[in-house]
């Protein structure tokens, strides 16, 4: 539901998403070395995967946006990983858009890299359980940011789509639920087994 | 991954392009798409990017497969805009009444999604991953965003089968899911095995590039020149897409 296709935002939407993704590409991919290179690549191929997987919820499913999960293990590099896989996305799947690319980047990523940059130093020194509560409540948090700029990217493309996005909003509760706890036991299970991963990734080098 | 065929077509087909053209001619098609304005104008951009999925040799059951995915995102919006817009009362139904002006509005939506959609089926998708990556980069794009890009065609569909085989690990001790607690932290259990699977195989990989000497450079950029069908290719695009602008404000 985070895909917007092309064809249903007003210009100024357009072209201010698309300058603010720039921007934010360009930074996160300065921030990475060039070592790093295949490490954010590869993480970001398991992030992928990981969104394609349909997690059943009841009688129906949903795809995790993993927009908190990525923030705090991928740090600012998520604005590039996120625009690499958008673009996979719609040219090979056909979802999301061209011309919506900018906004769909700066509606996913954005809210990960705020939230994952606030909440990973207290994630790094956090017991597994206290590490768990705080990843919860970020990835919850990050689906809530998520809708409201959907949302939002409707709202001020045109007036009419006004309860249009209110309706759209509404469906990312579950999600919010879901992402909630499947990211808290996440951070969770890594922080026990592999707990390097949960330290900012610019400063392995 | 991607619809890109093998095989040997001998008349002119979109497969003989240059990357570069049809990233071009693709995104100039999608934009042109989404800024007309009249119902004629989408109707015949549409035509247009159906005629493309022609020449791609898109089969029909791959096209309405995808457009029906992408329609998922629009119900919200498709059912709401007659029943809210303002305008004169076509017909209605108990409390809810449809509005012209929201039907004509839900229409040229419609109009317009799929028109991009087909247009990026047609030039797009049908492009091996791996020739978009070189062709953005040779048109400009960061060489470190190609990198990624590179890598994660190469790494998604690995991890996509270990994230199947995770799932089938579970299945077979017993992993059924319901609506509790328990399936929750399976979930996170299997999501967070995959993260560090995705690390552990990132720092094997990345010890062996540098074993061979890696120093953060792929060498990219081995395009050969475009050849006349592209030239002729984005010339038409460009002049099409020019004259249903103009045709489209003048009426």
């Amino acid at each position: 539901m985070a895909h917007i296709p092309d064809g249903v935002l007003s210009l100024p939407v357009l072209v201010g998403g698309g300058a603010a993704a720039v921007g934010a590409v360009a930074l996160g991919l300065r921030r990475i070395s060039d070592r790093d290179i295949p490490r954010v690549a590869i993480l970001a191929s398991g992030f992928f995967a990981l969104s394609l997987f349909a997690v059943p919820v009841g009688p129906s499913s949903v795809h995790l946006l993993l927009g908190g999960l990525m923030g705090i293990v991928l740090g600012s590099a998520i604005f590039p990983a996120v625009c690499v896989a958008l673009l996979l996305q719609a040219v090979m799947f056909g979802f999301g858009g061209l011309t919506t690319l900018g906004v769909n980047i700066v509606n996913i990523a954005l809210p990960g890299a705020v939230i994952g940059a606030l909440v990973s130093p207290l994630i790094a020194r956090a017991t597994p359980a206290s590490a768990a509560v705080i990843a919860g409540l970020a990835s919850a948090g990050c689906v809530a940011c998520t809708g409201l700029l959907v949302a939002l990217a409707l709202a001020l493309s045109s007036a009419d789509y006004m309860l249009s996005a209110r309706v759209m909003l509404a469906t990312y509760l579950p999600l919010m639920v879901v992402e909630g706890l499947v990211g808290g036991f996440c951070i969770s299970f890594v922080k026990r087994v592999k707990p390097e991963l949960l330290t900012p990734l610019q400063a392995h080098a | 991954m991607s619809l890109a065929r093998t095989g040997d077509d001998t008349f002119f087909a979109i497969e003989q392009l240059d990357p570069r053209t049809r990233i071009l001619g693709g995104c100039a098609i999608v934009l042109g798409a989404v800024a007309m304005q009249s119902h004629a104008g989408q109707i015949a951009m549409l035509l247009a990017a159906l005629s493309l999925t022609t020449l791609a040799d898109i089969k029909p059951r791959d096209m309405l497969h995808r457009l029906l995915h992408v329609e998922g995102f629009m119900i919200v919006l498709l059912v709401l805009l007659p029943l809210t817009m303002p305008g004169r009362a076509i017909a209605t139904l108990g409390p809810l009444t449809l509005s012209e002006a929201g039907l004509m509005r839900a229409l040229a939506i419609i109009l317009k999604v799929n028109a991009a959609v087909l247009a990026t089926m047609a030039l797009l998708a049908t492009l091996e991953p791996v020739r978009l990556g070189r062709g953005l980069a040779s048109l400009g794009a960061p060489a470190r965003l190609i990198h990624i890009l590179l890598f994660l065609v190469r790494y998604q569909s690995l991890f996509r089968e270990e994230a199947t085989r995770l799932m089938e690990a579970m299945r077979a001790r017993g992993f059924a899911p319901k609506l509790d607690m328990r399936t929750w932290r399976a979930y996170g259990n299997f999501t967070g095995m995959l993260l560090v699977r995705s690390m552990e195989r990132a720092e094997r990989v990345e010890e062996a590039m540098r074993c061979r000497g890696f120093s953060g450079k792929f060498p990219l950029r081995s395009t050969r020149p475009l050849q006349r069908a592209d030239y002729g290719f984005m010339t038409a695009v460009a002049l099409a897409v020019a004259a249903l602008a103009v045709w489209d404000r003048l009426l």
